[in-house]
C-alpha cells in the first residue's frame, strides 16, 4: 500500500497548514487527509487497537483546531503532529494501563501484513523470511526502541526529527536506535546460523 | 567522515549507507567501492547491514478509507462544536431590530416632538411609582422587617475564590481575611452572638478582631482552630495535608483524631494535619515563606516540580501538562513577586532546564 495514495491534492501541506491556523476548517481537513493516514499507521504499530487508535488520531486534530492560533510558530506540521500523537498514544496508553502490543495474538494475525521499507530496486534481493523475521523482531522491542525504528526506517523521519517528536536529544536518539538496531540484528543472525549448521 | 570504528548498527543507522543501499546512484557507489578497497574489514559489516536495511520491515495493521473517513467525520463534527463554543463567547452582533431601531430614531429626528412626548410619559411613571411606594411606607409603617429578621440569621455568606484570584475582605466583626487562589469560605452573615464560626476550604490568612466573649473558630475538614484575637493562616486544600501556622498570639486546634485531640499553638509555630494518614506533627517556619502568597510572592524553596505544578495551575489559574517525564527529583527554588506567568516558567525554566509553550489558559512543559 501507497503512503501517500490519499494525498492527491495540488495544494501542499504548508498552505493547509497556515489555513488551518488562520481558522479555516478546509484547512484543518487537507492537514488530516495528508497525515491521518500516517498518523494511523504509526499508532497502530505501537498499539494495534483501532479504536484506541481512532481516539488517539481524533483527539489530535481537534487540539490542533482548539489551539490553531497558537501554531503560527510550527515550522514542520508533520513532525508537530506525530509529536502530538506520540504523546497522547503513551498518556492515553498509561491511563488506561493497557493490554499492550505484545498482545497481538492468533486471531488478528491475519490483520497484520508486513510493511517494508521502500524502494524503487525490485531486484533488490530482500527476502521475505527475513522480512518477517525482521518484523517479529520490531515487535518485540520495547515502546521506545520501536518507534525510533518507525520513524527512521518508515516515516521518513531525520534524527533531529525524531528527536523532536520522542522529545530527546539527538545523541540519545541515536543511543536508541543503535540499541534497537543491536538486538534486531541479534534476531536476523541467529536462526541462519542454525539453517546453515 | 570517520568511520573507522563503525559498527553493523553504525552502517544500517547512517542515512547515507541507507540512501546508497535502497536508491543506490553513480556516485554513492563510487564512493562505498573505495570506502571498501581501502577498508577491506568492514565486509562482513557491511554485507550484514545491508541486509538489515533492505529486509526492514514491520507488522501494520491495515486502515481502510472507509475507517479514515468516517474518523474524519467524527473530526469534523466536533470541529463545528469548538467554533459554535466559541463564536457564543465573542460579541454578539446587532439583530434585525435594532438596525432598524437606529435607523428608526434617525428619521424622527426632524419632529423631535414625538421623543419628548414619549419622554415625559416614562417620567410621569416613574414619579407616580415612587410617591406610591413613599404612601405606603408612610401609611403602613409595616411589621414585614422583623418577619424577616429570624430567616435572615442562617443566610450564609460564601466567599470564593476560584483559581487565579486572590481574595481580600473584612469580615462584619472587623477581622481581616486574606483568601488564597481556589480557595472558599463560608459562615453565617453577620455571626451569631456568642461565637465567630466560619469553614474553610483551601488556604486563607486570618487577622483576627479581638472580642473575648466571641471565640473566633475555623473549620476545615473536621478540624477546628479557636482563637481570640490573634493572626494566623490555614492552608487545607482537599487531597493534600493541612497546615495551621500561629504568627501571633495564641490558638487552640481541636483534631478529631482518636480522643478529641487539643493542641496549643506558640508564636511562631504550626501543626500539620495528616486526616487520611491520621497523623499529628508539629512545625517550625519562616513567616517570610508561609505568608510571602499574600505579599503576592511565590516562593520554592527546594520544592519538587509536582508542588510547583500545582502551586502555578492554582496561582494563575491554568492547566499544566508535561510534554515528556521530568526526571523524578528534580527540586527547583526561585521567589517571584508579582510575576506574569510566562516570567515565573522563565525563571525557573533555567535552573529546570525545560521550554515552555502558553496556549490560552494551557501550558505546556518538555523538558529537556
Amino acid at each position: 500500500m501507497n503512503v501517500s495514495s490519499n494525498t492527491s491534492t495540488l495544494v501542499s501541506p504548508e498552505r493547509y497548514w497556515s489555513l488551518l491556523v488562520e481558522g479555516d476548517r478546509k484547512g484543518l481537513e487537507g492537514i488530516y487527509r495528508c497525515y491521518a493516514r500516517d498518523l494511523f499507521k504509526f499508532g497502530m504499530s505501537i498499539f494495534p487497537d483501532y479504536d484506541f487508535v481512532q481516539d488517539c488520531v481524533q483527539e489530535v486534530f481537534l487540539d490542533v483546531w482548539k489551539y490553531h492560533k497558537s501554531l503560527g510558530e510550527v515550522s514542520n506540521s508533520k513532525v508537530y503532529l506525530f509529536r502530538t500523537m506520540s504523546h497522547k498514544i503513551f498518556k492515553e496508553a498509561k491511563r488506561l494501563k493497557k493490554r499492550v502490543w505484545e498482545e497481538i495474538n492468533e486471531d488478528n494475525a491475519k490483520l497484520l501484513y508486513v510493511d517494508c521499507v521502500e524502494s524503487e530496486l525490485v531486484a533488490l534481493q530482500a527476502k521475505e523470511h527475513l522480512q518477517k523475521k525482521l518484523a517479529m523482531a520490531l515487535e518485540k522491542l520495547p515502546h521506545r526502541q520501536k518507534q525510533v525504528l518507525l520513524h527512521l526506517f518508515f516515516d521518513k523521519f531525520t534524527y533531529e526529527e525524531v528527536s523532536k517528536i520522542m522529545g530527546i536529544n539527538l545523541r540519545s536518539t541515536y543511543t536508541l536506535a543503535w540499541k534497537a538496531i543491536a538486538s534486531v540484528k541479534k534476531h536476523l543472525l541467529l536462526p541462519i546460523l542454525l539453517f546453515i549448521g | 567522515m570517520c568511520k573507522e570504528s563503525y559498527t553493523v548498527e553504525d552502517f544500517v543507522l547512517d542515512p547515507e549507507f541507507q540512501k546508497w543501499v535502497l536508491h543506490p546512484n553513480k556516485e554513492s557507489n563510487c564512493y562505498w567501492d573505495k570506502f571498501l578497497t581501502e577498508h577491506p574489514q568492514f565486509r562482513e559489516n557491511i554485507i550484514t547491514a545491508r541486509k538489515l536495511v533492505i529486509n526492514m520491515a514491520k507488522k501494520t495493521v491495515v486502515v481502510s478509507d472507509e475507517q479514515l473517513e468516517d474518523t474524519w467525520e467524527l473530526i469534523n463534527k466536533k470541529a463545528k462544536e469548538v467554533s459554535i463554543r466559541e463564536g457564543n463567547e465573542k460579541v454578539v452582533p446587532l439583530n434585525a431590530e435594532t438596525t432598524i431601531f437606529r435607523h428608526s430614531k434617525v428619521m424622527h429626528h426632524p419632529g423631535k416632538g414625538w421623543a419628548n412626548h414619549q419622554f415625559y410619559k416614562l417620567l410621569a411613571i416613574l414619579l407616580l411609582t415612587f410617591g406610591l411606594a413613599i404612601c405606603a411606607n408612610l401609611f403602613f409603617p409595616s411589621n414585614l422587617p422583623q418577619e424577616v429578621e429570624p430567616e435572615a440569621a442562617v443566610v450564609f455568606e460564601n466567599h470564593i475564590a476560584p483559581p487565579g484570584v486572590k481574595s481580600s475582605f473584612t469580615l462584619a466583626d472587623g477581622s481581616k481575611v486574606m483568601l488564597n487562589a481556589g480557595s472558599s469560605l463560608r459562615y453565617i452573615k453577620g455571626f451569631e452572638s456568642h461565637q465567630r464560626v466560619l469553614e474553610l476550604e483551601g488556604e486563607a490568612f486570618f487577622d483576627v478582631a479581638k472580642s473575648p466573649n466571641r471565640p473566633f473558630m475555623v473549620k476545615s475538614e473536621g478540624v477546628t482552630t479557636t482563637a481570640l484575637g490573634t493572626s494566623f493562616n490555614i492552608k487545607a486544600y482537599r487531597g493534600g495535608t493541612m497546615d495551621i501556622a500561629l504568627v501571633s498570639g495564641q490558638v487552640q486546634v481541636s483534631i478529631p483524631l482518636e480522643e478529641n485531640h487539643l493542641v496549643s499553638l506558640q508564636q511562631g509555630q504550626g501543626i500539620r494535619v495528616n486526616m487520611s494518614k491520621k497523623s499529628v506533627s508539629k512545625f517550625e517556619f519562616d513567616e517570610d515563606v508561609l505568608l510571602a502568597w499574600t505579599r503576592k510572592t511565590i516562593v520554592f524553596r527546594q520544592t519538587p516540580i509536582n508542588e510547583i505544578k500545582s502551586t502555578l495551575e492554582n496561582w494563575f489559574g491554568v492547566k499544566i501538562t508535561y510534554v515528556n517525564r521530568p526526571e523524578n527529583d528534580l527540586e527547583i527554588s526561585g521567589r517571584f513577586t508579582d510575576q506574569t506567568l510566562e516570567n515565573v516558567l522563565k525563571g525557573l525554566s533555567h535552573s529546570a532546564r525545560f521550554d515552555f509553550r502558553i496556549v490560552d489558559d494551557q501550558v505546556f512543559l518538555t523538558f529537556n
